[in-house]
């Protein structure tokens, strides 16, 4: 995530188009990917990014650079990742299919290539795993493992106590473990290190 | 140290990689010992290397296109823009769509009407009199041939 210096934020607030799309591609990426993370949906993870981008644009002037932008920036993109994810639950319960997802697991001629496969195999494995897991949690491991945010950071983004940051982490965590350990992993994880027992010593 | 104390520091310290000194290496010993303990950290350490080199995604550009249009909606709604250069500019943009098929039916329209104009100027009415009175003059002085010469013949006729 790259920072954007002062007057790039104050014109994007006076309606720089310029200005605003130089702060969308230094953190498109991030929030594309938290949204994604939280939601495992790709359309609803386009429309989480989409909403955050023009929160931000109308919420520009009012930015006082108490925190900085990233903070800011990926505080809306939590809020508004939940509240797609659970107002999409109900309407993802009906059966609704991921046409892209279901196009993406149809083999074709790039699946020749070794690394197409293998990062096909590995998007599989990272949407089983955060798929056991709460939006809560989901959210934690997004954002210190994909994201490697420190807890500090976590705290201010997700509004809770440093101590709050630790626990639901480590809980998220051991679901996550849960999961590699029950189902293994296609990419990373050997099959012959999967475990019968849940972790239980 | 016990399976209890071990899993807690795998979930939090050793997964963050901040675990040192003698902590570290009693988890170590510990877990050489336990295969649970070891397959939990085996596990977390490949789920997060997984994590940190495959689940990063770019936003394709159709969204930063919808973006777009819709703050420069905004802009023009809430007075961003001052000029009226900057809002025909953004008006344009998000009317890209219209903008493109109403060229293309102009364009469209251009060439049935020039099609149109060139066939009007072959067969214009005025084209048409013309002829019907050279037709009628060379009636008039038609030869007994039954040929009719529109030529000299008509000259003399009127002279």
């Amino acid at each position: 995530m790259r920072e954007i210096d002062k007057k790039t934020i104050e014109l994007a607030a006076g309606g720089d188009i310029g200005a605003f799309e130089e702060i969308y591609k230094a953190f498109s990426s991030t929030v594309y990917t938290v949204a994604l993370g939280v939601t495992r949906d790709r359309r609803d993870a386009e429309e989480a990014t989409q909403d955050v981008f023009v929160k931000v644009f109308l919420g520009l002037k009012r930015f006082k650079f108490g925190s900085s932008l990233g903070t800011w920036i990926y505080r809306i993109t939590t809020n508004t990742a939940i509240n797609i994810y659970r107002s999409g639950r109900r309407h993802r319960a009906f059966g609704t299919a991921d046409y892209d997802e279901i196009k993406d697991n149809i083999p074709d001629r790039r699946d020749i290539f070794k690394e197409d496969i293998e990062k096909s195999h590995a998007r599989r494995s990272i949407d089983r795993i955060l798929s056991k897991l709460s939006p809560e949690h989901r959210l934690c491991i997004v954002l210190r493992e994909i994201e490697e945010l420190d807890y500090k950071e976590m705290a201010q983004i997700l509004g809770i106590p440093l101590n709050t940051v630790r626990s639901r982490l480590k809980r998220a965590r051991a679901a996550m473990a849960v999961c590699v350990q029950k189902e293994g992993l296609d990419h990373g994880l050997p099959k012959s290190q999967r475990a019968d027992t849940v972790g239980i010593c | 140290m016990d399976c209890q104390r071990a899993k807690g520091l795998i979930l939090s310290e050793y997964a963050d990689g901040i675990l040192r000194g003698h902590a570290l290496e009693e988890l170590e010993s510990h877990m050489r010992s336990c295969p649970s303990c070891r397959r939990l950290a085996e596990g977390l350490t490949a789920a997060g290397e997984l994590l940190r080199s495959a689940a990063r995604a770019d936003a394709p550009q159709a969204v930063w296109d919808r973006i777009r249009a819709e703050i420069s909606r905004l802009s023009i709604k809430k007075g961003f823009s001052k000029t009226l250069l900057e809002r025909l500019r953004y008006g344009l943009y998000s009317l890209r769509p219209v903008v493109v098929a109403t060229a293309a039916v102009a364009v469209l329209l251009f060439v049935l009407a020039t099609a149109r104009l060139v066939s009007y100027m072959n067969h214009s009415p005025a084209l048409s009199a013309r002829e019907n009175i050279i037709d009628l003059v060379s009636l008039s002085s038609g030869s007994e041939s039954g040929e009719y010469d529109i030529g000299t013949s008509a000259e003399t006729f009127f002279l």
